[in-house]
């Protein structure tokens, strides 16, 4: 849920609950209002009333004046009696509410016992009106203050959705430093010079990284290139007895592991740099044609079977080394872990590219091979780099990789992303 | 024939120096990037070997410079950066060929050997060793003038073995040569032994010495002695 669509819930919430509360403020305080008019009302009544029967004339208005002469008799009530009484109306047959005031009055010619009465009808004339304004202005007030919350909010939160915008442009291999606007609000400002610092800490790593794998495949590459030349000029001596061949190969050997480990992790780190920015499109059969034809002499040699099922017709936008370095890997992965006549299938299907070699059953999970250094056979000479580098080439160009192993059968599947 | 090889690691330069120096070649050898400047400009060489990496300056500029100085001389870069787009630099300055540390030294002999044909021997561009000659445009074997059919793997092996005769070649060397970055994608060292075995066959039914030679434990040796 976006930030401006939870601060608008909240306050429409907030709102629908302002508005039923002050809707029964108003109607409290109209409904005693009125109720205090009606009283004021029925005694200025009695006062006219009284007057009346001064004047010897008694009124009688059912139900609203009932004036009632008390033979001698001393009267109960005492005051002013007010209540609320239902009066059965005849014409409309229903009970309809009144307010009563009943009183004593003490004339010349004795007690007369006085009910006046009005009628409570009137309260929801006047009650309706004044409810039905006073919603309307509530309701008014909700929906301006939320329009206008709506765009402050908008507005405040303005800086914060640049930074973020900018943010999501910001890539550590293409080294360009993220430039954040400032705000007038501190949080802002202190949010953004956060991600200033950030940003440069992650740069300043990345680059420390690059110089050391730079470092790395250089400063290593010299020495193993001397042991390598050293060895070769002991290989040419003619006083080598079996013992000392059997250690001269075996270090031979190192260098080569080490030389292709070295080669494989600093690709890896390079995979990201800008290196392979540079990207074209490319037509998938074209390279994998490339590959396919620099395996056929390994392939024949193994006597294993290659076919090319179904050519894939679709094209990519991605850098055309990384394309050949993920075909080649691939198809060295199906031809190093098969056997001797075994086969290789490659088919494609709409977005997919499909490479199928037998071989032996993983005793692993499949997914677990894409991890580094991850080996399905610890004693075949291979440095468990090729399937990490295939991962990352894949996952950095929006290629969905998957293994799957059926016993003897290993199929791993590309699906590229439709152009 | 006069060698620059421009290395500051002295002790590999010196076994780059020991193993080419048996094809009775005159090498120079410079550690620093001023060193081989002022060589470059003082005299002429046929061919110059050039470290990428060297104290006082890079190798590229070397390059361009050798190349503006000296448009006969052959240019192999070696280095230890191992990426395409270096390669792409180099041979677009004007290099001839590239190669990446830590290679074999039969193998920057071979690519040596293939440049100094390439430039001296434009026209007609044979090896002979004994009774074998190689027509190098066509790709053709001839033992004692009558054609041997060999496969491209074969005639590989055979060119590779002849240009570093008497000297010994680990498998490792010549699988890396034949298959190339491919090599390591399979057992390829039992593969240097079939394909050696039926390139001796060939040669030995025309009539050929047995001049390739097995060197217990480690390879080959291609040996007309």
């Amino acid at each position: 849920m976006k930030l401006i669509q939870k601060v608008n819930r909240k306050y429409a919430i907030f709102s629908i609950f302002l508005l039923v509360a002050g809707l029964a403020i108003i109607y409290l305080a109209v409904m005693y209002y009125i109720g205090q008019e009606i009283d004021e009302e029925l005694f200025t009544t009695k006062i006219n009333v009284i007057k009346s029967i001064q004047t010897g004339n008694i009124p009688q208005y059912y139900p609203f004046i009932e004036v009632k002469k008390l033979n001698n008799s001393v009267p109960e009530i005492r005051g002013d009696i007010l209540t609320d009484v239902n009066i059965f109306d005849v014409n409309e047959k229903e009970y309809d509410p009144f307010r009563q005031l009943v009183t004593c009055y003490h004339g010349k010619e004795g007690y007369y016992l006085i009910t006046l009465r009005l009628d409570e009808i009137q309260k929801g004339n006047i009650l309706l009106p004044v409810v039905i304004t006073g919603a309307f202005l509530l309701l008014l007030a909700v929906v301006l203050s939320s329009w206008y919350v709506n765009r402050l909010s908008k507005k405040l939160w303005e800086p914060f959705y640049d930074s973020l915008r900018r943010l999501k442009t910001f890539s550590v291999a293409n080294r360009k430093p993220v430039v954040f606007q400032p705000s007038e609000v501190v949080e802002f400002n202190d949010l953004n010079n956060c991600l200033n610092e950030l940003t440069q800490a992650v740069f300043s790593d990345y680059s420390k990284l690059q110089e050391f794998s730079q470092n790395a495949s250089h400063e290593l590459q010299t020495p193993l290139a001397i042991i390598r030349a050293k060895l070769e000029a002991l290989y040419q001596r003619t006083d080598l007895d079996e013992s000392i061949i059997a250690h001269l190969n075996s270090i031979n050997a190192s260098i080569s592991r080490l030389a292709v480990i070295y080669n494989s992790l600093t690709l890896l780190t390079r995979l990201q740099s800008k290196e392979y920015d540079s990207k074209s499109l490319l037509r998938v059969k074209d390279i994998l044609k490339r590959i396919t034809d620099e395996f056929t002499d390994i392939v024949e040699t193994r006597e294993i079977t290659l076919t090319l099922e179904s050519t894939p017709e679709f094209s990519i936008l991605m850098n055309e080394e990384l394309l050949v370095i993920l075909f080649s890997n691939l198809m060295s992965n199906c031809v190093k872990h098969n056997h001797q006549k075994g086969y290789v299938k490659i088919l494609s299907t709409e977005q997919k590219l499909i490479f199928q070699n037998s071989g032996h059953p993983l005793n692993k999970p499949p997914a677990e091979m894409f991890y580094r250094f991850m080996k399905g056979d610890p004693s075949l000479q291979s440095t468990g780099l090729g399937l990490s580098i295939v991962k990352q080439i894949c996952d950095s160009n929006n290629i969905e990789v998957e293994y799957i192993n059926e016993g003897n059968i290993h199929t791993i599947t590309l699906t590229f992303p439709k152009f | 024939m006069k060698f620059l090889l421009i290395e500051d690691e002295s002790s590999l330069a010196e076994e780059i120096v020991n193993f080419i120096c048996a094809e009775n070649y005159l090498v120079e050898t410079a550690s620093t990037y001023n060193a081989a400047y002022q060589k470059i400009h003082l005299y002429e060489y046929d061919l110059a070997i050039i470290d990428i990496t060297l104290p006082g300056g890079t190798g590229w500029s070397l390059v361009e410079h050798l190349r503006l100085r000296s448009p006969e001389t052959g240019i192999i870069i070696i280095t230890a950066k191992n990426s395409v787009s270096d390669k792409i630099q180099g041979l677009q300055l004007g290099a001839d060929d590239y190669l990446t540390k830590p290679f074999h030294l039969a193998e920057l002999n071979a690519r040596i050997q293939s440049i100094l044909r390439r430039r001296k021997f434009s026209g007609d561009n044979k090896i002979v060793a004994g009774p074998i000659r190689i027509v190098i445009e066509k790709r053709e074997v001839y033992l004692h003038d009558v054609l041997i059919p060999l496969t491209r793997k074969e005639y590989d092996l055979l060119l590779y073995c002849i240009t570093n005769q008497e000297r010994v070649l680990s498998k490792e060397s010549i699988a890396e040569h034949i298959w190339g970055d491919h090599a390591d994608a399979f057992d390829s060292l039992d593969f240097v032994y079939s394909q050696i075995k039926n390139l001796r066959k060939k040669l030995l039914a025309a009539g050929g010495p047995d001049c390739i030679k097995a060197v217990y434990g480690i390879g080959y040796k291609f040996s007309l002695v």
